[in-house]
């Protein structure tokens, strides 16, 4: 892989990263809409929550949602 | 004699400045052995070269320790005289005499050129280092952002820029995550923690963090079940690829390059800054989970 196609590669990285930010941020969504019982039991026993995305975990807490 | 001379001094110009170079990038980066062809690669070395030691020659007469003159004079008598051994015979005073004047340029040449190389190599590696920074300002300028790709990237394995935002404008804010399927059909996932490269460049082992398994067969298996059934009453509940991946005890996950058939990378934001106060529609979640906890276990958050 020459310089150029280097150069290529770490375009396309920097053009993707906001994109895979706004797909996590779905994924998070779309985990609490279809899961709230779930993450309310764990909140409720744990203080925490763990939501994984296929761009890593995302941890919620009590205080978050007071937050937020 | 001659040959043995002319080998030495090539060496001297063209093959030492390439491992001084080549020394230096390695204390900062994985390098790369050989990328091009024989002849570009050589090609690259003799252009770089030929820049450094043109810098000493034009600045031979300048500091502490000038350069000799009489090299013109001095080359001539060495070269003819181990040439031809007539020559040399008529006059070995005048020889040694010249081979001393010969060698003490030399030295004093092939120093500066050193010099130049490893200074040459230290900004070399500054500029990589801040590649994302000059990416970043060089945006509108096509092809001076290309010729210094050219100039720099070719160096460095394709793998370390893959699996590390190093290279990116502001590599802080990125992680480098990858969907790892072996040979044997297990996909694992997780985040680059470190890697480990031959020195032809390809990738030799791979370190994750947070490693996951995905269970396929069982994903696979309930997949085909959902389309077979998607138009029964009621219809089942899609599987969702998150509900299958099992995180893997311990600290470090390493996969071996060898196994490894396909690899996805994404470099991504942490999910972690994901911040709500600036997203209405999390905002909107956070509040329905919040009167859910209410709602359910007859109290709020404390």
């Amino acid at each position: 892989m020459g310089g150029i196609q280097i150069g290529n590669l770490l375009n396309l990285m920097e053009a993707n990263a906001p994109l895979n930010a706004d797909k996590a941020r779905r994924e998070v969504l779309d985990y609490l809409r279809r899961h709230m019982d779930d993450v309310a039991a764990e909140l409720e026993e744990k203080g925490e929550a763990i939501i994984q995305t296929s761009s890593g975990s995302f941890r919620l807490t009590k205080d978050d949602l007071v937050a937020a | 004699m001659l040959t043995l001379l002319v080998t030495v001094l090539a060496t001297a110009y063209f093959v030492v400045p390439e491992l001084i170079t080549r020394c230096v990038v390695s204390l900062f980066f994985v390098r790369k052995t050989s990328t091009g062809s024989r002849s570009e690669e050589i090609l690259r070395a003799s252009f770089w070269a030929v820049v450094f030691i043109l810098c000493a020659w034009f600045t031979r007469n300048i500091g502490w320790w000038t350069c000799p003159p009489g090299i013109t004079r001095n080359s001539q008598v060495v070269f003819s005289a181990l040439y031809s051994d007539k020559l040399f015979e008529q006059n070995p005073a005048a020889f040694y005499s010249a081979l001393r004047g010969f060698a003490a340029f030399n030295a004093c040449l092939l120093l500066r050129t050193y010099t130049f190389v490893a200074v040459g190599a230290v900004l070399y590696v500054l500029i990589v280092r801040r590649l994302g920074w000059f990416r970043a300002k060089l945006k509108n300028w096509r092809r001076i952002n290309e010729l210094m790709h050219w100039a720099f990237m070719p160096r460095i394995s394709e793998w370390h820029v893959a699996l590390s935002s190093m290279l990116v404008h502001k590599p802080k804010e990125l992680i480098v995550r990858v969907d790892v399927m072996m040979k044997g059909g297990i996909l694992y996932r997780g985040v680059v923690f470190e890697k480990r490269i031959y020195s032809d460049g390809d990738l030799a082992t791979l370190i994750l963090k947070n490693a996951q398994r995905m269970l396929r067969d069982d994903f696979i298996r309930d997949r085909s079940t959902y389309e077979e059934k998607k138009n029964d009453n009621p219809k089942p509940i899609k599987p969702d690829t998150e509900d299958y991946w099992r995180k893997i005890p311990g600290e470090m996950f390493l996969v071996s390059g060898a196994e490894i058939a396909t690899i996805n990378v994404r470099h991504v934001r942490p999910v972690g800054i994901l911040n709500p106060k600036n997203d209405q529609e999390l905002q909107k979640v956070f509040a329905e989970l919040y009167e859910h906890l209410g709602k359910h276990f007859g109290k709020a958050v404390d």
